[in-house]
């Protein structure tokens, strides 16, 4: 019998981002933004990484008080395929932001290949996301 | 179909979206003196000489002259640049560098 341990992880190593403080939606706040993204109607890709990523934020805000759906695939595997009612404007799929410590959801995302998160609303045609997502090497 | 943006791309990874990558707010707004050194010393003198002869330039400057940070979305600034280069200031594309982000 062997007492030999396989596995172990240790640190993700990162991969260049090269402008990722100036890239912050506010210098020194750990997040990026992506603005105007119409979500009428059909899934519509909010963010689709390719590569290997860690997704440490994702927070979509609009759509209040409507009908949305939300999938996220990682891998090619649907991890979450949902239809819900949004409140307060937020919708929190990774992470803690900012002020709203009481925002806590899933603690990050790995992906080896791909991350696609997908977004419909019933009329919001302006939805922004909000994430921190870390190349790996 | 909606259209794709690519939001990062290097040799290994790739950001795609429906969106649009949102430009970092600090670079939207920088100091006079910041702004007043994106132009060269040419187009600086030139935008003076036309302020002594048109009221709209010289409205501009004297907008300028009032305020410490200079907010680059502003229509008031995108207006006064686009107008100067208008009265040959500056070229168009010299126009978009003024007033370019970061």
């Amino acid at each position: 019998m062997s007492n030999v341990i396989n596995g172990g992880g240790g640190f993700y190593k990162l991969a260049p981002d090269l402008n990722r403080i100036s890239e912050q939606k506010v210098t020194g706040d750990a997040y990026k933004e992506i603005d105007n993204i119409d979500a009428r109607g059909a899934l519509t890709t909010v963010i689709n990484l390719s590569g290997k990523w860690l997704l440490t934020t994702a927070f979509i805000y609009g759509a209040g008080n409507q009908v949305v759906t939300l999938k996220v695939t990682v891998d090619n595997i649907v991890i979450i395929n949902d239809t819900f009612t949004v409140q307060n404007f937020r919708t929190g799929i990774v992470g803690v932001q900012g002020s709203m410590t009481n925002q806590i959801s899933d603690t990050y995302l790995y992906c080896d290949s791909n991350i696609l998160i997908e977004f419909q609303t019933a009329t919001d045609d302006s939805v922004l996301f909000q994430y921190n997502a870390r190349p790996i090497a | 179909m909606k259209k794709i943006n690519i939001i990062f791309k290097s040799k290994t990874h790739k950001i795609e979206s429906v969106g649009v990558k949102s430009v970092n707010s600090y670079l939207l707004n920088i100091t006079r003196g910041e702004f007043k050194l994106r132009m060269t010393q040419v187009e600086r003198i030139a935008i003076r000489q036309l302020a002594m002869s048109d009221a709209i330039v010289y409205d501009f400057m004297d907008l300028l002259s009032d305020i410490e940070i200079v907010p680059l979305d502003q229509p008031e600034v995108i207006d006064g640049i686009n107008y100067c280069s208008k009265l040959g200031a500056f070229t168009k594309v010299r126009a978009s560098e003024i007033l370019g982000n970061g």
